[in-house]
């Protein structure tokens, strides 16, 4: 704040002090018998004082730039802080995710509080510095008479000439009002159009034309790059539409510039009254007229500012906005018993969920507990709300009716960060990033090696580590790493599990885990069951119905209610759901066993 | 092999030349913005100097009160006009100049579309691109968007400083001369410290690229879930923050080097002001020269410095952006080469497209570019017409790759691959990829209508499109949707956008294959998302999608293999076996392992240990 206001007091000194040396020099000039000599002092001064305010300048601007790119910066890590902390509901509200876009957009365009900040003070102290000065000038401009006898002369002598003077000075005063309300119209537009515009412009660049998957789709389905061209069409129909309402807020901008230059004009010949006149020499009248053009454009820009602020402002409340967006579940406080023998129970009690804005269930009138190391096989067709239980388990969601307890208590009263540690899930869409394997499994500053050996062991993906150009020190993919390496789907699978593991929480949740391996893979997941569930609970979701054969209790969603609960034998037994599942997938291996024994025997043997 | 990138280096001039042809007839207006923004800045200069010196002459003349009205206003309302006219052009031709930048990504997006997909899926080529596009064409900081506007603002200065020493050599030659030695002594350090701001923007541009992949990768609504119960907020941001310093550091680095810079060419500035406004007096004390002259003369030299100082930094940001074009055309040159250098394809050749086609592998081998061993092994294998064949194999044992060399996205390294006899290396690539309907493994939505997602054009049948729906089971589901099949899918860039469940998308996939309608179907794995009543029902589907085509399917589980008339069994890069389902549990025992690992879990009779066992 202070560099700024110094920087704005400087910049308008030196203006001032040049249009002095320039009067000066005029006023010394046109003197009878001036020599050179009685000339040197005053313009070895002057360039003195300009170089060293000049210098000055450019001290205090790095300062103010440096305050500027800092805070620049810090909004720019605000705003992915609070993206990245914000409970899950709260992440995938839209109304969040808009203002999160908004926020970005007024921060890249707007230059953020910094900017902001340098142009009301800015404009406010140069105003201020600049009526005092120029107030001064001014009075001494009155001050002098003409001792001539004219019409003029009297004119120039009267208050009337002063009266004209303000009444100048205030046309751009009031001209800018309007004007900047207007070019604040169109620069609002602008921003507005440009949002979407860059929208468009990063789904097709940073996705559609950057992921070499997508590109295949395309190549195939889209030989004669219909895509592309749609793209290019758009872009350059974008781009001039752009282009026009940038010119035009400019345009409505600059037209101030028209107004001041011809009250520039004006003020000339308002001091040249006073010079014509004879009160003043013509030395004089060139430094009255800068002082005043001093004025004028500290007035100016202040009007500016305030013209523009209105668009600024609007950008700054989308980055507050979005700062103090209200994220309401996260608001348990009651610490979770830390207890060694795992003792937690979870009971699900009469729990109903409706995504918000849908009007389907997901869930209806759920009712489930949980005992302790028991492993829980979670089935039921596609949309049947299997997900969506996990997602109220680890509260990732909030049940829309009736409660879920752990020991007892409603789980929404205990800090979120401390329920959640007692968790570790592997979704179907599980995510890795950019960074090192061992930074992916510990996902912490903090890495156990001999925990990190274990759990890559454990997942079965040690060996394959080893033999990476960095072992678990290398970086998967090469967005941020140069130096990084791409893994195959089944490869961050295991990783995704030993990143489950380490966690070492007592409820183990893997959602899908076999999706994406084939059926050896697969079976060397479920052969380290053993070793990966310990005493833990396991929560396990899978098409695969053969993954039920694992689990003490299975229990059957189907369109968002249990429909059945119970061992795989009972189960079959009862052939409701879970038997027509299993058999849809089972009659392909089952009934061959039979047909398999009678073709044996006159089978052919081919290889081609 | 994939040809390298070479770094070339395109001079200014050369780099203009190419920049001349880009912009032909998108913003052909450009070539008068040099003209038309040096004359409006020679009229602002003239006149702004010249203000004050007619002031000070009609004074001098005693001049009457309207015409010193009329002169001073009329000279203030031409002044403001140019101003305005300076600023409004100067805008309008920037983002002028903005279309050829814009048409690089069409160019960039177009290219990365043809060149050979290995090279695409080439992790050298593809950070290379990306380097090119951050430099060349990535933003408003980017090569070719400053590139002329630099240019034109260069040439201007240099016009300008000329023609303010010529005019103030009218009133003494040393004046010009101590502008020519200032500005010829500013463009020392200006080397030195252009050079160490590129050094220092690297450092800004390296740490941009991993702070822009984290806010983004931590904003997709996917890696939500994970971030939060792994509770990686804090580490993820710290490495956000540490990119952040490294910024900013750098950028103070910058700032300060500035200083000393502007210091220096401040103390050039006293130089030439102090020779030059000496001069000056001198000539006045000596009434070698008017009062008004004077105040011209001394007011155009006080605006040297500002020019000289706009001269330098012009061209600092030419240098700058010449390079950084160098880096952005580095990509699009070599992609243009690339594609000029890949075979077209001789004749289409006429086959009825409604009858099944052969296709034969003979001898094939493929390696990938950075792989060291053959995925594929002198493999041969004939998929007969109208034939429906099963895939079957371990993660990484190249199934996927017989099908991508199939359609001619790989080119075998060894071997030929033929289509109803012919090789496919002389069938023009878009006729080639036009004869496969593959379902891949990934589910691809784009944003657009289900129609578009599903016909991928926006030219679409809207019966086919939902008897494809229809066929695929996706009717209801589609049919609840706000607009149907105008409903438009995907959150990119559209709020109401919507998003299928994985089950929904791999139905999508297969409503695409169908749609297209192809002789050849290939689906590879396109169950995995599936729920087991919808596995099945895929399976008893599948005779009819494949009915009067030839069809591969891959799949990890084996029961597909049941709809299948014959299985080739794919191991270690080679076709271990080929027959019925029942030929190869008798004599491979490989396939048969593979088989009893995953059925063993579905046997009524066994536990699942006594199962393992006897596998």
């Amino acid at each position: 704040m202070a560099v700024q206001a110094a920087l704005a007091i400087v910049t308008l000194l030196q203006g001032y002090v040049a249009v002095t040396f320039l009067g000066l020099l005029v006023s010394q000039l046109t003197r009878p018998n001036v020599t050179v000599n009685q000339l040197w002092p005053i313009t070895a001064g002057f360039l003195g004082i300009i170089f060293g305010l000049a210098v000055l300048g450019y001290w205090l601007n790095m300062h103010a730039q440096a305050n500027g790119w800092s805070a620049w910066f810090g909004m720019q890590a605000m705003t992915n802080k609070k993206m990245l902390t914000v409970t899950y509901p709260t992440f995938i509200d839209p109304k969040f995710r808009d203002n999160y876009a908004a926020a970005n957009t007024s921060i890249n365009y707007s230059g953020g509080f910094a900017t902001f900040i340098t142009e009301i003070v800015n404009s406010v102290c140069g105003l201020l510095v600049a009526v005092l000065l120029s107030g001064a000038s001014l009075v001494a401009l009155f001050g002098a008479r003409s001792t001539q006898t004219t019409t003029l002369a009297q004119f120039a002598n009267s208050p009337w000439l002063l009266i004209l003077m303000l009444f100048i000075i205030a046309i751009p005063v009031v001209a800018a009002f309007p004007l900047a309300k207007l070019s604040g119209r169109f620069t609002q537009k602008f921003y507005q159009y440009n949002i979407q515009f860059n929208r468009i412009g990063e789904y097709y660049i940073q996705k559609v034309f950057e992921d070499y998957s997508i590109g295949k789709v395309i190549r195939i389905f889209d030989p004669h790059d219909h895509l592309v061209h749609h793209f290019g069409e758009m872009n350059r129909t974008q781009i001039k539409q752009d282009n026009k309402l940038l010119t035009q807020a400019t345009a409505v901008r600059s037209l101030n510039n028209i107004v001041l230059s011809v009250i520039v004009g004006a003020l000339y010949v308002v001091v040249g009254i006073k010079g014509l006149a004879g009160a003043i020499s013509i030395g004089a009248v060139i430094a009255y007229v800068g002082y005043l053009q001093q004025v004028i454009s500290a007035l100016t820009t202040m009007m500016d500012t305030v013209g523009t602020s209105a668009a600024t402002l609007k950008g700054l409340d989308q980055f507050i906005d979005f700062i103090e967006y209200p994220d309401a579940p996260a608001t348990g406080k009651l610490p979770v018993e830390k207890r060694l023998d795992n003792e937690y129970a979870i009971k699900v009690d009469d729990v109903s969920f409706r995504y918000p804005g849908a009007k389907a269930w997901s869930l209806r009138h759920v009712t489930l507990d949980f005992k302790v190391g028991q492993r829980l096989a979670l089935v039921g067709p596609n949309g049947s709300g299997k997900t969506t239980l996990i997602k109220l388990l680890t509260r990732l969601a909030e049940p829309t009716e009736g409660h879920i307890l752990l020991n007892g208590i409603d789980i929404q009263k205990y800090d979120i960060h401390e329920y959640q540690q007692i968790f570790a899930v592997v979704f179907q869409d599980y995510r890795l990033f950019a960074f090192s394997v061992a930074d992916n499994v510990a996902v912490n500053t903090h890495k156990d090696p001999a925990r990190m050996k274990r759990a890559l062991t454990l997942a079965g993906v040690w060996d394959k580590v080893q033999t990476l150009p960095k072992q678990a020190d290398t970086s998967l993919t090469k967005n941020i790493d140069p130096d990084g390496v791409d893994i195959s789907g089944g490869e961050a699978q295991k990783i995704a599990i030993a990143r489950a593991w380490y966690k070492d929480a007592p409820f183990i949740i893997l959602d899908e885990p076999t999706a994406a391996l084939d059926p050896v893979s697969e079976y060397e997941i479920y052969q380290r069951f053993d070793d990966l569930m310990e005493n833990k609970t396991a929560i396990y979701v899978s098409h695969r119905m053969s993954s039920t054969r694992f689990s003490q209790r299975i229990v059957v969603l189907d369109h968002g209610e249990i429909v059945e609960d119970g061992t795989h034998e009972s189960l079959m037994q009862a052939k409701g759901l879970y038997y027509r599942l299993f058999e849809a997938q089972a009659q392909y291996y089952t009934s061959d066993k039979i047909k398999e024994e009678r073709k044996n025997a006159d089978a052919t043997y081919a290889i081609s | 092999m994939i040809r390298k990138m070479a770094d070339k280096h395109y001079t200014i001039w050369q780099n203009l030349q190419w920049f001349k042809i880009q912009r032909r007839g998108l913003a052909d207006e450009v070539k008068w913005w040099l003209p038309g923004i040096l004359l409006i800045q020679l009229g602002v200069t003239l006149i702004s100097a010249a203000i004050p010196a007619v002031l000070v002459r009609l004074l001098g003349q005693q001049t009457g009160l309207p015409t010193l009205t009329l002169v001073m206003i009329g000279i203030g309302l031409g002044l403001g006009c140019l101003q305005f006219g300076q600023t409004v052009l100067d805008t309008y031709m920037h983002n002028a100049t903005s279309v050829v930048r814009m048409e690089m990504f069409t160019k960039d997006g177009a290219d990365y579309l043809h060149i050979p997909y290995v090279a695409a899926a080439n992790a050298e080529v593809r950070a290379k691109r990306s380097e090119s596009m951050n430099y060349g064409y990535g933003g408003d900081n980017s090569g070719i968007e400053i590139f002329y506007n630099a240019l034109v603002h260069t040439a201007l200065n240099s016009i300008l400083i000329v023609v303010d020493a010529l005019i103030l050599g009218w009133a003494s030659w040393w004046i010009t001369l101590i502008i020519g030695i200032t500005t010829v002594l500013a463009f020392f350090p200006q080397q030195s410290f252009q050079q160490y701001r590129r050094l220092q923007q690297k450092v800004i541009e390296d740490s941009w690229s991993p702070r822009t992949y984290i806010s983004r990768s931590g904003f997709r609504e996917e890696n939500g879930k994970d971030i939060r119960l792994y509770h990686m907020a804090n580490w993820y941001q710290g490495k956000y923050e540490h990119f952040v310093e490294a910024t900013d550091s750098a950028q103070m680095k910058i700032e300060r080097r500035q200083f000393w810079i502007s210091t220096g060419s401040a103390l050039l500035t006293l130089i030439r002001n102090a020779v030059g406004y000496g001069a000056l007096i001198v000539l006045m004390v000596n009434h070698q020269l008017s009062i008004s002259r004077f105040t011209f003369y001394f007011t155009l030299l006080s605006t040297v410095g500002a020019t000289v100082e706009a001269l330098l930094k012009q061209y600092g940001l030419l240098k700058g952006a010449n390079t950084d074009t160098n880096t952005g055309r580095r990509f699009l040159d070599w992609a243009d080469a690339v594609i000029h250098d890949m075979p077209k394809g001789k004749a289409v050749p006429s086959f009825d497209r409604h009858k099944p086609f052969t296709v034969s592998f003979d001898h094939v081998t493929f390696t990938y570019p950075d792989g060291q061993v053959p995925v594929l092994k002198d493999i041969s294998l004939t998929l007969k017409a109208g034939e429906r064949v099963a895939l079957v194999g371990l993660n990484g044992a190249g199934k996927t790759t017989i099908t991508m060399l199939m359609m001619g996205l790989l080119t075998p390294d060894k071997g030929t691959i033929t289509i109803n006899g012919v090789d496919i290396q002389s069938i023009p690539p878009a006729t080639l990829r036009s004869y496969f309907s593959p379902v891949f493994q990934e589910g691809t939505v784009f944003a657009g209508s289900v129609a578009y997602n599903v016909a991928m054009t926006r030219d679409y049948d809207a019966q086919r499109v939902q008897a494809a729906l229809s066929e695929v089971g996706l009717t209801a589901d589609i049919a609840k949707l706000a607009h149907g099949i105008d409903t438009k899918l995907t959150n990119y860039i559209q709020d109401d956008g919507v998003t299928l469940s994985g089950g929904q998308t791999q139905k999508l996939m297969i409503a695409r294959a169908l749609y297209r309608n192809a002789p050849i179907l290939i689906l590879d794995e396109p169950t995995a998302a599936l729920d087991a009543l919808a596995e099945s029902d895929l399976y008893q589907n599948y005779q009819k999608m494949a009915a009067g085509k030839t069809s591969l399917f891959i799949s990890h589980r084996l029961a597909s293999t049941r709809f299948s008339d014959r299985i080739l069994f794919l191991q270690h890069g080679q076709i271990a076996a080929s027959g019925t389902h029942a030929q190869l549990l008798a004599h491979c025992p490989a396939y048969a392992v593979l088989y009893h690992t995953q059925s063993q879990y579905y046997s009524e009779k066994q536990t699942p240990e006594e199962a393992v066992q006897d596998a």
